[in-house]
C-alpha cells in the first residue's frame, strides 16, 4: 500500500462528472493516496505543468480534450506520470486508439479492488520503466 | 461452233480418223505454204510450190510425150494433167491461177519443142487446165474431203468427177484442137486422149495427192512387220515385172497360147496392196503397174511381142482402168471399215473413260476433288495423246484465269498457279464467251492474238485445244490440251470429247462450289450457334428438335446426353428439367401454343433441377412452315446477384436494427454507468468508513446522500429514455389492407424464392379500408409474413408454403390471417412469443413479433396466434374498419 512509501503518492483524478470524481477521490483517499480531482483536460495540463503527479486516473470522455489525446500528451512530458483510463462506454474501452496506446483502461462502474490494483500496478510498472 | 483450223496434222491418220461430217479445209501444197497468214514467207512458199508444180509438170510431160504411139498427138499416159488436177485438189482456189500459170513454162518449153504452133500449144494447155479445173471444182462441190480417198463415197465421187467426167469433157475440146491444127481424126483423138487421161487421173492423182498429203506420216507410221511385208510385196511385184520385161524371148507363155497370162499375176498383188496397205499402197502399186505394163506394151516386151502397140495399148488402158477401180474401192472400203472401227473403238474407249471420270468425280468428296482432277488430267492427256493437259479456273472476280491443275509428259508443276489472263487475252476472251479455242499451229492464230502467240511460243506450245467449263450458265474456267513436240490438227471428235469431259468437270466443280458454299453456310451457322452463349434450339412444326447448339447441351446438363443426336427427336422434355414439377407442363404448353401459332411469344423463368436459373423464350420461326426458335438463357448469375443484394439489404437492415439498438444501449449504458459508478464507489467508501476504526459520521452522511442523489439521477436517465422512445406518433391515413399486403408479398417474393417457399394470397373481393400508419401497418405485416417464411424454410418441400388471407369479421372488423405449415409452437414459446428480445433464432433480435403486436395494439387491433389443425400456426391480426368501411 501507499503507506509503505516515504511520502503519499499523488493521483490526479480527471472526470467531468462531479459525483463520480468525488466518489473515486474518496476511494483513493481512503486507500492512502494524495488525490487531486480535476474536471477537464485543460485543468489537467495546467496542473501537470505546476505540480508533479505519480498517476493520472483519466476519463476518456471529457468535454474539451479527449482522454486518449491527453494520454499522448502526458507521455511527452518530462518525467511523466503513469496513466489509467476509465470509461462508461465499453465500445470506447475496446477502441483501436485505446488498445494501441497500451495503457490500462477500466470500465465504469469500478469495483474498489479493481481500481486500486490497477493504480498500484501502474505505479509499479512506471517505477520499473523509470531507472 | 467457232473453230480455228490450222494446218496439217503431224501425226498419222490413225489419230485423225476423221468423221464424215467434218468440214475440212483444203491443205496447202508443200512445206512452203503452211499458213494463210504471214506475208513474205507465204509468198516464198507459194513460189516454191510453183517451182515444184512446174518441175512435176515438166517431168510428167516428158514422160507423156515419150509414151506416144507413132504418128499420134495424144499420149498413151499423160501425167501433166494429173499433176495439175492433184495440185488444184491440194491448194486453195485463190491460188489455182498461180499454180496453173506456173505449169505454163514447162508446157511451152516441151510442146514448142515438138515444133507445134504456139496457138495449138496454148490451146492444148487450156484444155489441160480445163480438165484439171473440172475435176478439182467437181470434187470440191461433191466431196466432203477432196484430198482423201479413204471412204467409198469419196472414191466414187473422185472416179465420177476426176477420172471420168473431167477427161471425157475436156477431150472434146482437145480432140477438136488436135483435129483442127494437126488434121487427125476427131473421134480417134478423142477416144485415145480420153482413155489415156482416164488412166492418168485414176493412177496418178490419188498417188500424188496422198503422197504429198500423208506420205511422210504414212510411211513413218508403218510398223517393222508392215515394212517387211511391203518389201516382200514389191519383191513379188519385181518378179512379175521381170517376167514381163526380162523374160527371154524363147520362153513359152506360162499357159500356152495365152501370152498375157503374166498380167493376171498382177491382180493378186494389187489385191494384196489394197487389202494390206490401204489406198496409199494400192495407188502406189497401181501407178507402178501402169507404167510397167504400158512401157512393156509400148516397147513390145515379151507378152506383147507379137502385138502392135497401137492395137494393144487402148485395150490395156481400158483394162487397167477398169481393173484398178475395184481395187480402189476395195482399199477405200477397207480403210473406211478400219477407220470406222477405230472411231468406234476410240469412242467406246472414250465413253468408258468418260463414264469412269463421271463416276469418280461424282463420288469424290469435294475436298478430294483436286487430286482427282490432277489424276484425270493425266488420263485424258494420255488418252488423247497430248503433251500436257491443264485445268484453268477463273478467279472469283473473273479477272484472273489461273492454272489449278496440270499434267504433262515433262514436268508441268511450274504451270500451276500461272495466271494466263494477262498473257493470253485472246484465248481468255474466247473462253469467257464460251467458245472453244482450237488451233493446230501457233502461227495460224489471227493478228488479234499476237500477244497470245508470243506467250504460247514462250511456253513451247505448238497446238492447243481449250474448251470452256460452263456450269449454271457461268464459265468456271477451261480445260486445255496442248502439244509441244509437234503440231496437231484437232478433229471434231476430239473437240467434242473434250467438251464432254469439260461438262463432267463442270458438274464436279459446280458441285464442289455448291458443297463449299453449303459448308460455308453450315460452318457459319454452326459457328454462330456455337458462339452464342444462350442455348438455342430449333423446333420443327411437329415439335421435333432440329438443332440444338452446344450452349443448350451445357445448360441442359449431364442428363441430356441423349440429346447429342437431336435431329428427329421429339421435343418432349428437351428443356432442362425444372426443380418444380409444375413448371414442366407450363413450359410445354407455352412451346406448343407458339408452335400452333396461338401465341407469338412465350417466356418463362424457372429454376432447373441443376440449381440454375433459366429463362426460356419461344418465338415462332417463320421460315418454312412454322416451327419455333427456343432460346434458353442462364440467368443464375443475375438471380444470385439479386438474391445477394436482397440478402445484403436484409443483413444491413438487421445490422442497422442491431446497431441502432446498440447505440441506444451504449447511450443507456453510459448514462446509467455514471451514476452507477458513483453509487458503487460511494457505497464501497461507506463500507470502509463503517469498517474503519473511527466512524466519520459527517463523511458517511455525505457519501450516503450522494448515493441517494445518484440513484435518483439513474432513475431520471431511464425516465428520459422512455419518454424518448414514446415520442413517435402514428400518422394515420386510409390504407387498403389488400394493397398493403400485395406490397409486402412483392417485397418478400425474392426471399420466398430463395428459400423455395411458395406464397399464396387469398384476398377478399372488397377493398378493406382501415385508418392506420401505412408504414407501420406494412412493418407489422412484413414481420408476420417473414416470420412465417422463416418458420417453414427448413421444412420438407410440400410444407414450404405460406398463405395470406384477408377477410371481414362479423363485427365489421378487418382480419388478416398469415398461415404457415411450419413445426408449430411449443407451449413455452407460445407463452413468450410476443416478448421483446425473445427469439428462437440464432441471428434473430426478438423484436419482430413484439413490434408487430405493439403496432397492431397502437391501431386498436389485436394480434393472436392460433395453432392450425394440421400443421403450423396462423397469426390473426384484426383491425377496426374505417368509417368508410368497405369500398367496392
Amino acid at each position: 500500500m501507499a503507506d509503505d512509501t516515504a511520502r503519499r503518492q499523488r493521483i490526479v483524478v480527471v472526470d467531468d462528472d462531479a459525483p463520480v470524481r468525488r466518489a473515486l477521490g474518496r476511494v483513493l483517499d481512503l486507500a492512502g493516496y494524495d488525490v487531486c480531482p480535476l474536471a477537464s483536460g485543460g485543468e489537467l495540463l495546467i496542473e501537470l505543468g505546476r505540480n508533479r503527479a505519480d498517476c493520472v486516473l483519466l476519463d476518456i470522455h471529457l468535454p474539451d480534450i479527449a482522454g486518449i489525446d491527453l494520454q499522448g500528451r502526458i507521455r511527452g512530458l518530462p518525467d511523466p506520470p503513469s496513466v489509467v483510463l476509465i470509461t462508461a462506454d465499453s465500445d470506447a474501452a475496446r477502441s483501436r486508439p485505446v488498445v494501441m496506446a497500451g495503457v490500462r483502461c477500466l470500465l465504469k462502474p469500478l469495483d474498489e479492488s479493481v481500481l486500486l490494483d490497477a493504480i498500484a500496478s501502474s505505479l509499479r510498472d512506471d517505477r520499473i520503466a523509470r531507472p | 461452233m467457232h473453230t480455228i483450223h490450222g494446218q496439217i496434222a503431224a501425226r498419222g491418220g490413225e489419230l485423225n480418223p476423221g468423221s464424215p461430217a467434218a468440214p475440212r479445209a483444203p491443205v496447202p501444197l508443200g512445206p512452203g505454204s503452211r499458213t494463210e497468214t504471214g506475208g513474205r514467207s507465204q509468198v516464198l512458199r507459194v513460189a516454191a510450190g510453183c517451182l515444184l508444180v512446174c518441175a512435176a509438170y515438166y517431168l510428167g510431160a516428158l514422160v507423156g510425150l515419150g509414151l506416144r504411139l507413132p504418128a499420134t498427138t495424144p499420149s498413151v499416159l499423160w501425167p501433166p494433167n494429173a499433176v495439175l488436177t492433184a495440185t488444184l485438189i491440194l491448194t486453195p482456189p485463190r491460188l489455182w491461177a498461180v499454180y496453173l500459170l506456173a505449169a505454163l513454162p514447162a508446157h511451152l518449153e516441151l510442146e514448142l519443142g515438138q515444133n507445134w504452133q504456139l496457138p495449138f500449144v496454148l490451146a492444148l494447155f487450156l484444155t489441160n487446165c480445163s480438165e484439171a479445173l473440172i475435176g478439182a471444182i467437181g470434187l470440191r462441190v461433191f466431196s466432203d474431203a477432196p484430198d482423201r480417198f479413204d471412204r467409198v463415197r469419196r472414191v466414187w465421187i473422185f472416179v465420177a468427177v476426176v477420172v471420168i467426167a473431167a477427161p471425157v469433157l475436156s477431150s472434146f475440146a482437145d480432140a477438136a484442137m488436135v483435129s483442127i491444127f494437126r488434121g487427125e481424126p476427131y473421134w480417134f483423138v478423142w477416144k485415145s486422149r480420153t482413155l489415156s487421161n482416164v488412166l492418168s487421173a485414176l493412177t496418178i492423182v490419188p498417188a500424188f495427192v496422198m503422197l504429198v498429203n500423208e506420205g511422210r506420216s504414212y510411211f513413218s507410221a508403218l510398223s517393222r512387220r508392215q515394212l517387211l511385208e511391203g518389201f516382200f510385196l514389191f519383191a513379188c511385184f519385181g518378179a512379175v515385172v521381170a517376167h514381163l520385161a526380162v523374160r527371154p524371148p524363147e520362153m513359152a507363155p506360162l499357159i500356152p497360147g495365152t501370152p498375157l497370162t503374166t498380167l493376171a499375176l498382177l491382180v493378186p498383188l494389187l489385191l494384196w496392196a489394197a487389202v494390206r496397205f490401204g489406198p496409199v499402197g494400192a495407188s502406189v502399186l497401181l501407178i507402178c503397174t501402169t507404167f510397167v505394163v504400158i512401157v512393156s506394151a509400148m516397147t513390145q516386151r515379151a507378152p506383147f511381142r507379137w502385138m502392135s502397140p497401137a492395137e494393144v495399148v487402148p485395150g490395156l488402158q481400158l483394162f487397167i482402168s477398169v481393173m484398178a477401180m475395184p481395187f480402189f474401192f476395195l482399199a477405200a472400203l477397207i480403210a473406211e471399215r478400219k477407220s470406222d472401227a477405230a472411231i468406234l473403238e476410240q469412242r467406246l474407249r472414250f465413253e468408258q473413260m468418260l463414264s469412269r471420270l463421271s463416276a469418280t468425280l461424282v463420288h469424290v468428296p469435294s475436298n478430294h476433288l483436286g487430286p482427282a482432277c490432277r489424276a484425270w488430267l493425266g488420263e485424258i492427256g494420255e488418252f488423247l495423246q497430248v503433251d500436257a493437259a491443264t485445268l484453268l479456273m477463273f478467279s472469283r472476280q473473273g479477272q484472273a484465269l489461273v492454272v489449278h491443275h496440270a499434267w504433262g509428259r515433262s514436268d508441268s508443276t511450274a504451270l500451276i498457279g500461272l495466271d494466263v489472263a494477262p498473257r493470253m487475252p485472246w484465248c481468255v476472251d474466247h473462253l469467257r464467251s464460251e467458245v472453244p479455242v482450237v488451233f493446230s499451229d501457233v502461227a495460224s492464230l489471227p493478228d488479234a492474238a499476237a500477244q497470245d502467240r508470243e506467250a504460247l511460243r514462250a511456253l513451247g506450245i505448238r497446238s492447243k485445244l481449250l474448251v470452256p467449263i460452263v456450269a449454271n450458265g457461268r464459265v468456271l474456267g477451261g480445260l486445255g490440251l496442248v502439244t509441244m513436240q509437234a503440231e496437231r490438227r484437232w478433229t471434231e471428235d476430239e473437240i467434242l470429247h473434250l467438251q464432254l469431259v469439260a461438262e463432267v468437270f463442270a458438274n464436279a466443280l459446280a458441285r464442289a462450289e455448291a458443297d463449299e458454299a453449303l459448308l460455308n453456310s453450315e460452318t457459319m451457322k454452326s459457328a454462330i450457334l456455337t458462339s452464342i452463349w444462350s442455348g438455342v434450339a430449333v423446333l420443327a412444326p411437329d415439335g421435333r428438335v432440329l438443332t440444338i447448339n452446344e450452349s443448350w447441351m451445357r445448360l441442359a446438363g449431364p442428363w441430356h446426353d441423349a440429346w447429342s443426336e437431336p435431329a428427329g427427336a421429339k421435343s418432349e422434355g428437351f428443356v432442362p428439367r425444372p426443380r418444380n414439377a409444375e413448371d414442366l407442363p407450363l413450359m410445354h404448353g407455352g412451346i406448343d401454343s407458339v408452335l400452333r401459332g396461338d401465341d407469338d411469344f412465350f417466356m418463362h423463368e424457372y429454376a432447373t433441377e441443376a440449381d440454375r436459373w433459366c429463362v426460356l423464350r419461344v418465338r415462332p420461326l417463320r421460315l418454312k412452315g412454322t416451327g419455333a426458335l427456343v432460346t434458353l438463357s442462364d440467368v443464375t448469375e443475375r438471380r444470385v446477384a439479386e438474391l445477394e443484394a436482397t440478402q445484403m439489404r436484409r443483413d444491413l437492415a438487421h445490422v442497422g436494427r442491431v446497431s441502432a439498438m446498440g447505440e441506444l444501449a451504449a447511450s443507456l449504458a453510459h448514462q446509467l454507468n455514471q451514476p452507477l459508478t458513483s453509487i458503487l464507489s460511494n457505497g464501497q467508501v461507506a463500507r470502509r468508513l463503517l469498517d474503519g476504526p473511527s466512524l466519520d459520521v459527517d463523511m458517511l452522511r455525505t457519501v450516503v446522500g450522494e448515493i441517494v442523489d445518484e440513484d435518483k439521477r439513474a432513475g431520471e436517465v431511464i425516465r428520459r429514455l422512455r419518454e424518448m422512445l414514446r415520442k413517435g406518433e402514428l400518422e394515420l391515413a386510409t390504407v387498403d389492407v389488400n394493397e398493403a399486403i400485395a406490397d409486402v408479398l412483392r417485397l418478400v417474393s425474392s426471399d420466398a424464392i430463395i428459400r423455395r417457399v411458395s406464397l399464396a394470397a387469398d384476398l377478399c373481393k372488397d377493398r378493406p379500408i382501415v385508418r392506420a400508419g401505412r408504414i407501420e401497418l406494412q412493418q407489422a405485416l412484413l414481420n408476420l409474413v417473414m416470420n412465417a417464411i422463416e418458420a417453414v424454410s427448413s421444412e420438407p418441400p410440400d410444407c414450404r408454403r405460406v398463405a395470406v388471407r384477408t377477410y371481414v369479421m362479423p363485427d365489421r372488423s378487418m382480419a388478416v390471417a398469415v398461415r404457415d405449415w411450419g413445426p408449430g409452437l411449443s407451449p413455452d414459446v407460445e407463452r413468450r412469443l410476443f416478448e421483446p428480445f425473445y427469439t428462437t433464432k440464432a441471428e434473430g433480435v426478438g423484436l419482430g413479433l413484439s413490434i408487430a403486436k405493439s403496432i397492431v395494439s397502437a391501431h386498436g387491433g389485436q394480434l393472436r396466434v392460433v395453432p392450425n389443425a394440421d400443421r403450423g400456426v396462423t397469426f390473426e391480426m384484426t383491425l377496426p374498419l374505417d368509417d368508410l368501411g368497405l369500398t367496392a
